[in-house]
């Protein structure tokens, strides 16, 4: 299954300090990680609920740096230079974004959106990769479920 | 583009004001309190949403809003739900709450309320009560739902097993079991109505439904799976698809049950014996009258079998007609990719089964023979392979299979041809780590295809590195460590061919357009291929390396600053640490000596990258000390190569850090009691040598273009000089007479050799310390040839640094027994060796 969704900037952003990466949507699925993973469970259930929520940011806030990195660099690599996309462009961008491997996936961000309709990503989720189940969809099965996602999102 | 504008509102989020965010708090209170939710509700939600997850630490929420916030849970307006929960699970439940919601254990929890629930669950009781509520509202469900009320119940269930198995309890796993073979082997052949605006087709003809087809369009002849098509979908196939993609884990879950080892061992003997005796009373009555694919013909009667049997051979079933379908060409491209996906999951379903009873390997293994054949000759399905791969090494040998082809496939084709797809080559090399100890003992292709292999880390060094620190310790052999050692330095060179050979597929053969690159040149240049395709070879054994492998370095030598090959050369010296540990557990004696051999001749035959040239020296200059202080005769057995790279002067300036360590472990290990060929005649060879090369560096300025030699190498040749002089006593008078003449020398002030007035202080001090010591032939031996156990200094790690400070101790005692003796007897001249 998979455990986190996140959506964050990969390239060096004017409005951000040098290597900071903003995370711009985050989803853990499933139950908390830390209260049923065998062994540390003892240590970890004297955290609590608060301060376990900061412990999965924190996390994820890490994977989304290394994945910066790990975009720069692979970018870096076959020349390509890492910048913002200029306003306008982000279709192309978004058709020409990489996709990669790190034991974790490369995306590309789409920005107020996804601050401001935050649901949208979740319904979209909830149809596409419900609770971290990958599905195995043909074409009729994916346009029904967009179709339903289209419906529920536009109400 | 981000703007600054995104990035203020979420300061904003993070920075509001506690009593700003209090009012916000009462107006969305009263905004829930009405009937209707608008815009401004949905969006307050939004805005809520993002002030709660713009900040790293947890607030509550007031206690009248969470109660409206719960209510939303169950809203008819599924955005409200979504927000709802969303806004919830980012705050702090209060005591209590998980009583609040999902109270009515007979109503059905939403997808949005499960959610919440699950990442509240503080226990194993609070998963299993979820759990149990689910099921039970699968049951009893009313059928006017839509299936997307239900669609939530297997992706819950599938979290639940990932983080708390132990919480299902057996009745679930009972009828789960039950419920998925209904959904995988037994769900409707005909399609459902029109999508989800319900209703039939309009305009559509006859009212009898259709049957489901398949991806090419012809007409299903069996049971539904997920790479069936229909224009709209029942209830039970939608289930079908929830129930395959979570098949796998659950089989995995549930494969290692402990109940008794030898309580399964009969239910699979009672098992095998049923199963051949219903073959032979095939019962078709699960079979209907219209067309039947192979699979169902040769199914066996299950319904003797208890329900985690039965879903075994279902899941056999359903994966065999996944295969057969795969064979049919798509008409989309989404399809073609899916067909992909399910070959690899049904692939690895079937290893699962046939690892839970390996009677299904007999009838399991055709069919996965018959797919790598279809497969093996085209590239494209590569990925496919990998599981295949895992089932022939999980039972091939039960199967007495040949498997040369596969690994010949996976090893020697894969990585020479797809080294840039980072899917494969991140899933090729999970696999050998997954499996290392079984590859190594049963794979020979593994070993034997190490530069092959290298070829992912020299294409794509930072996103594989990590797996090769984990796989190079198992690729070391004896037979193989200087061809490995080789290799290892010339991945920055394999890094830039492979750009060449990208490159040069790309362009056309004639490019003359004046932009050709000298390297390029020089690939396609059919008098210096042999040194290419020695970078591109695929299986090791052929040498340990060229001839002319400065010809080759110097073609690519405009390489160097390629990012790729810069990239590359940053993993190199951590490779090499792990090449060295592993080598002094493989090695003898006779190999490391060919290893100190191979490094004194490759540093200077290096990919002249900045920093790389210093980094290799530096890791091969700890690695001799290492192997030398392991084995001190390697000295003496290889004296001969040590000397003629000590005597080269231009060493000094060009690698002054191997110089250094090349003469320390002269000095060190060149002794008799290391090594009884230790001759008078070798040690004065030695020390002739390096006070040559001593003289010439400190009788001169530095050759044009070098800088000062560095302060340690001088130091090291005087130190080591002092040494073999204490082994050989004839030799003393010699030293002592360079150290006067250097003394003197010096008193002039500045030298052309040393532009560090400090630095040359340090020198004439040792100098004068040693010839000192010098004077006491006996107490020289001792002091400069100290046990192996005191040769670890207690306070220093560079040894070259220790001798000095314990000269200086010394030399203190020794002074004021001196002076006492002198002042006795003589009342002239102060002594030269008083200190400043």
């Amino acid at each position: 299954m998979v455990l986190a969704f996140v959506i964050h900037t990969v390239c060096p952003i004017g409005a951000l300090s040098s290597g900071e990466c903003r995370v711009l949507y985050s989803r853990v699925f499933g139950a908390d990680e830390a209260l049923f993973r065998g062994e540390q469970q003892q240590q970890q259930q004297r955290l609590d609920a608060g301060e376990r929520r900061l412990l999965a940011a924190e996390k994820i806030a890490v994977v989304a740096r290394q994945v910066q990195s790990a975009v720069s660099l692979r970018r870096e690599a076959s020349g390509r230079p890492p910048g913002e996309t200029p306003p306008g462009e982000e279709a192309l961008a978004l058709q020409e974004a990489d996709g990669g491997v790190l034991r974790l996936r490369d995306g590309d961000p789409f920005w107020r959106e996804v601050l401001l309709k935050g649901s949208r990503v979740d319904v979209l989720l909830s149809r596409l990769l419900p609770h971290g189940q990958l599905l195995f969809l043909n074409h009729r099965f994916a346009q029904s479920l967009e179709k339903d996602v289209a419906a529920n999102v536009n109400k | 583009m981000y703007s600054h504008g995104s990035e203020s509102l979420i300061k904003q989020a993070r920075e509001i004001q506690e009593s700003e965010l209090q009012k916000f708090y009462s107006r969305l209170t009263k905004l829930l309190q009405v009937k209707d939710h608008g815009h401004e509700t949905v969006d307050s939600l939004e805005r809520l949403r993002l002030i709660l997850s713009a900040t790293k630490y947890t607030r509550t929420l007031p206690p009248e809003l969470q109660k409206r916030l719960l209510s939303l849970l169950s809203s008819p307006v599924e955005q409200l739900q979504v927000l709802s929960s969303a806004v919830l699970r980012e705050t702090l439940p209060h005591p209590g709450q998980a009583e609040n919601y999902g109270q009515d254990s007979n109503s059905q929890l939403n997808s949005h309320t499960a959610a919440l629930l699950l990442s509240q669950a503080a226990s194993r009781d609070d998963l299993s009560a979820l759990c149990t509520q689910l099921l039970r509202s699968l049951e009893c469900r009313s059928s006017e739902g839509s299936i997307h009320s239900l669609s939530h119940t297997l992706p819950v269930v599938n979290t639940i097993l990932t983080y708390s198995p132990e919480s299902l309890t057996e009745e679930n796993i009972t009828l789960l079991n039950k419920k998925l073979v209904d959904w995988l082997r037994y769900a409707s052949t005909t399609q459902g109505c029109g999508a989800s605006s319900g209703g039939f087709f309009t305009g559509s003809r006859s009212r009898q439904p259709l049957p489901i087809a398949e991806l090419d369009g012809t007409v299903s002849g069996d049971f539904f799976t997920v790479l069936c098509v229909g224009q709209g979908f029942t209830e039970d196939q939608w289930m079908n698809v929830y129930a395959f993609s979570m098949l796998r884990h659950w089989l995995l879950t549930f494969h290692s049950v402990s109940g008794g080892a030898i309580a399964d061992t009969a239910n699979r003997l009672q098992l095998s014996l049923s199963l051949s005796h219903s073959f032979s009373n095939d019962d078709r009555s699960e079979v209907d009258g219209s067309v039947v694919s192979m699979v169902s013909a040769t199914s066996t009667s299950s319904r003797l079998l208890p329900p985690k049997e039965r879903l075994r051979e279902k899941a056999f079933q359903y994966c065999q007609r996944l295969i057969e379908q795969c064979d049919r060409k798509a008409q989309r491209k989404i399809d073609t990719d899916l067909q992909k996906a399910c070959l690899v999951e049904a692939v690895c379903i079937l290893d699962c089964v046939c690892l839970e009873d390996a009677s299904f390997v007999y009838r399991v293994f055709p069919c996965i023979k018959a797919l790598f054949g279809r497969l093996s000759s085209d590239l494209s399905f590569a990925r496919v392979l990998l599981p295949v791969a895992q089932f022939y090494l999980n039972h091939g040998e039960m199967a007495a299979v040949d498997c040369d082809s596969l690994w010949n496939l996976v090893f020697a084709r894969f990585p020479a041809e797809l080294f840039n797809d980072p899917y494969l080559a991140h899933e090729l090399l999970r696999f050998l780590r997954l499996n290392l100890e079984n590859v190594q003992l049963r794979v020979p292709q593994y070993i034997r295809h190490f530069p092959n292999l290298f070829k992912f880390l020299a294409w794509e060094s930072p996103a594989v590195v990590d797996d090769f620190v984990d796989l190079l310790p198992s690729m070391v052999t004896s037979g193989n460590a200087l061809e490995l050692l080789h290799t290892l330095l010339d991945l920055p060179c394999l890094s830039a061919t492979l750009v060449l050979q990208l490159r040069s597929m790309c362009l056309p053969i004639s490019d003359s357009g004046g932009r050709g690159l000298p390297s390029m040149d020089a690939f396609r240049n059919p008098s210096f291929r042999a040194l290419f395709l020695f970078l591109l070879r695929s299986e090791a054994g052929s040498g340990d390396t060229i001839d002319r492998l400065g010809t080759l370095l110097d073609l690519l030598s405009e390489t160097a600053n390629w990012p790729r090959v810069v990239q590359c050369a940053q993993t190199v010296p951590i490779l090499l640490h792990i090449f060295f540990n592993t080598v002094i557990t493989v090695a003898d004696k006779t190999l490391l000596g060919q290893v100190i051999l191979v490094m004194l001749e490759r540093s200077s035959l290096l990919l002249n990258i900045p920093k790389y040239t210093t980094e290799v020296h530096r890791v091969f200059s700890r690695q001799l000390m290492r192997l030398c202080k392991l084995h001190p005769s390697l000295v003496i057995d290889q004296s001969h190569e040590l000397l003629e790279f000590a005597g080269a002067t231009p060493n000094v300036y060009s690698k002054q850090e191997i110089y250094t360590h090349v003469v320390l472990v002269l000095g060190n290990y060149l002794s008799v009691s290391y090594d009884s060929r230790c001759s008078v005649r070798l040690i004065t060879s030695c020390f002739e040598t390096l006070e040559a090369v001593l003289f010439e560096i400190t009788s001169s300025s530095p050759p044009p273009g070098a800088g000062c030699p560095a302060p340690r190498v001088i130091t090291s040749l005087i130190s080591a000089l002092a040494k073999l002089a204490s082994r050989s006593h004839d030799l003393i008078p010699r030293v002592s007479l360079f150290l006067s003449k250097l003394r003197n020398v010096s008193r002039g002030g500045s030298v052309p050799w040393c532009d560090d007035e400090e630095d040359l202080v340090s020198i004439v001090t040792l100098g004068e310390e040693l010839c000192a010591l010098l004077k006491t032939p006996g107490v020289a031996q001792s002091v400069l040839n100290p046990p192996p156990h005191v040769t670890a200094p207690q306070w220093h790690q560079d040894t070259n640094v220790a001798l000095p400070l314990q000269l200086r101790a010394l030399t203190r005692i020794t002074q004021a027994h001196t002076s006492h003796a002198k002042s006795q007897h003589t009342p002239t001249s102060p002594s030269p060796y008083t200190s400043k």
